[in-house]
């Protein structure tokens, strides 16, 4: 860094200039977000009525208008600072708010960076803190420098903070060690190993919204359909492969370039008590998790996968945006090698009595299922034959016998492992899963029964966490009330916090 | 985060068991409070219902005419026999570190929340249950909305009792 004045961030600070850019943008996206439902009818109507064309203009260019004083308004009444002892935010047009947080409560600063960010070298600033039902807060642009300022001078108060109470010496000292980076080959392989239906079912998705659009457009719906029938009936053999093959390397493109720009530069590593995750090629993302807030961790693969040895992991953290919203469950690493897993474990949970042995669930878990699928299908391959569409038929038999594949597969690969330490339950389809917490994270502990359970003494149990649920199915009633003791044991004993 | 780490060996077999656990029941008002509750929610269902069928019977198919009644007329009565029967299932416990709700006829539910995870409890009064002097016991954990517990037909007194045995448990877990 060239110029290494410090800022006093006692006095109140405003954002970079160039915020207001962003604002004006976030107030446009939230505006279309809102009224979308209205705007839609108007551009659509644009062409087809000369009268509509102004109207839509003038109220475009006075929405722009106004956007833009109001964010400039909100511009120069947006102050950030720091005291002593925590941040303080101060902000509003019409409803004023200051919003203080005490050191203490910061988790994380993370930097966000789009395009745009990136273009003008701003940084959006977002702070984590420890509240589970608080809103995230949110600097929309500083200059990247002065975030970077701003976050050392939050985190070093904020571990000051820490080493008062606990009177420990040493500070200052950022211990930063890499788990993992992507290199371009890497990534390549990511991108061919994703899970291809993705794409497919977009195009698919696109066909179908393209439907609920066609009304504005005085079409029916069924010709649309039916012409995309009689389209697929009259493909010959090779034409029918040739479509196949275009939209498989359409998939596997689609793949690659979504890897490229999520995952670009991706570099994943460990500092002090934290993991934290940076990546992406247009927009910029720099994410942590810290330990305290991860409640577990899970990580996963596909058959692809499985040949090159990749997992993808993911920190579940606390909190109760991630029941509602998945935005802090994005935190998840693909790449990554049994030996960086283990890594993670080791630095996460420190030394453990890891659990050697892995139980199986009753074989009712695949019956009962099996029965759904069996019953379903049969009805509707019975239908099909009773009307002579006998390639029908044998394509739902297919589907049938490919789904009670699956469905023995995850019967087979679901197990569970608990000892006074830890909890891990692995399963999957074609793929694998594995997921693994502590014990004493665990909030409460469930037993639930349907009656295809009772019936035959067998019963679910269902393990909440601050970041959702995690479900052992179809043990033995006994066996899971002897866990659940277990458990409770295990929790109500523990003097650890779980956050 | 510092204690020196132990780990010495549980005997199983030892552990407190919820199965041999005395579970009490719920106040018996409550079942009356529950069935007039049913009562006013199918009284207005069956009487806009009703309303509907007057002006559309003349549309109506011949069989639906027949049969359509008899399936609502089944539903109402299953969902009385339903209500009677589960009322019974409703039950709770308190331990020392812990307290137990379990519910439900046909998917049986059984849930455990250990005192030192709760955030918080409370204790609500519907307008049916003020009526019988009833009210609800409420307790959140951080572990999502679908695991927090609710304990119904409680009398007043007993609940804010309860509630105040429970926080004080977790705040003197809290303090060590």
């Amino acid at each position: 860094m060239k110029k290494n004045e410090a800022i006093d961030f006692s006095i109140p600070q405003r954002q970079s200039i160039l915020a207001i850019i962003f604002i004006v943008l976030k107030f446009l996206r939230a505006f279309v977000g809102q009224a979308w439902i209205l705007i839609i009818p108007i551009v659509m109507g644009r062409g087809s009525s000369t009268g509509g064309w102004e109207t839509w203009e003038l109220a475009a260019a006075g929405m722009g208008v106004f956007s833009t004083i109001w964010s400039v308004i909100a511009y120069f009444r947006y102050y950030y600072s720091l005291t002593d002892t925590e941040l303080v935010i101060k902000k509003g047009i019409l409803k004023k708010s200051d919003i203080n947080v005490p050191y203490e409560r910061i988790q994380s600063v993370n930097f966000k960076q789009n395009f745009l960010h990136q273009m003008l070298n701003v940084a959006e600033v977002a702070i984590d803190t420890a509240g589970s039902g608080e809103k995230e807060i949110q600097i929309d642009a500083l200059s990247l420098e002065n975030a970077k300022k701003l976050r050392s001078e939050i985190l070093k108060r904020k571990k000051k903070e820490v080493s008062d109470t606990v009177l420990d010496g040493d500070e200052n000292l950022e211990e930063v060690e890499n788990i993992l980076t992507l290199s371009t080959s890497d990534l390549f392989k990511i991108g061919l190993t994703q899970n291809h239906f993705k794409p497919v079912g977009l195009i698919i998705g696109l066909i179908f919204s393209s439907f609920a659009y066609s009304w504005q457009l005085d079409l029916d719906p069924q010709d649309i359909f039916k012409n995309i029938y009689t389209f697929l009936e009259d493909r010959s053999f090779l034409q029918s492969i040739i479509i196949a093959f275009l939209l498989i390397v359409f998939s596997v493109l689609y793949s690659i370039v979504t890897t490229f720009l999520n995952h670009a530069n991706l570099t994943f590593f460990r500092n002090e008590d934290k993991f934290q995750l940076n990546q992406g090629l247009l927009t910029r993302k720099e994410v942590a998790a810290v330990d305290k807030k991860i409640q577990y961790i899970s990580w996963g693969q596909n058959i692809l996968q499985r040949l090159l040895g990749f997992h993808k992991l993911s920190f579940q953290q606390a909190g109760a945006n991630a029941v509602k919203q998945k935005v802090k469950n994005n935190f998840k690493i693909p790449g990554c090698t049994e030996d960086k897993i283990d890594f993670v474990k080791k630095e996460w949970l420190g030394k453990l009595n890891y659990a050697q042995s892995f139980e199986s669930v009753s074989i009712h878990y695949f019956y009962y299922s099996f029965r759904w699928i069996i019953g379903l299908f049969s009805i509707a391959i019975a239908v099909n034959l009773y009307f002579y569409r006998i390639k029908t038929a044998i394509v739902l038999t297919a589907i049938m016998i490919y789904a009670t594949y699956i469905t023995w597969l995850s019967y087979k690969k679901k197990k569970y492992s608990i000892n006074s330490d830890q909890l891990q339950i692995s399963g999957g389809g074609l793929g694998f899963s594995h997921l693994l917490m502590p014990t004493f994270k665990i909030q409460n502990v469930a037993m639930t029964q349907s009656p295809y359970q009772w019936r035959r003494k067998l019963a679910s149990l269902r393990i909440y966490t601050a970041a959702g649920s995690l479900e052992i199915p179809f043990i033995s009633e006994q066996r899971a009330a002897a866990l659940m003791d277990k458990l409770l044991y295990e929790v109500e004993r523990s003097k650890k916090a779980w956050m | 985060m510092e204690d020196p780490f132990t780990n010495s060996q549980i005997d199983v077999d030892v552990l407190p068991s919820l199965e041999t656990l005395n579970l009490n029941e719920l106040h018996k008002d409550y079942l009356t409070a529950k069935m007039i509750s049913n009562l006013i929610f199918w009284l207005i269902i069956l009487v806009s219902g009703g309303t509907a069928w007057f002006f559309l019977v003349d549309k109506l198919p011949g069989f639906l005419k027949i049969i359509a009644p008899i399936i609502i007329i089944l539903i109402v009565i299953s969902s009385f026999l339903l209500t009677y029967f589960g009322f019974k299932k409703k039950k709770y416990a308190l331990r020392e570190k812990d307290i137990l709700y379990q519910s439900g006829l046909l998917w049986r539910h059984k849930t455990v929340i250990p005192f030192n995870r709760i955030q918080h409890a409370e204790v609500t009064q519907g307008p049916i249950q003020r009526m019988f002097d009833l009210s609800v016991l409420r307790i959140f954990t951080a572990g999502g909305s679908s695991s927090d517990m609710s304990i119904p037909g409680i009398p007043p007194q007993k609940a804010h009792n309860i509630k105040e045995y429970v926080l004080g448990k977790t705040a003197a877990d809290e303090e060590e």
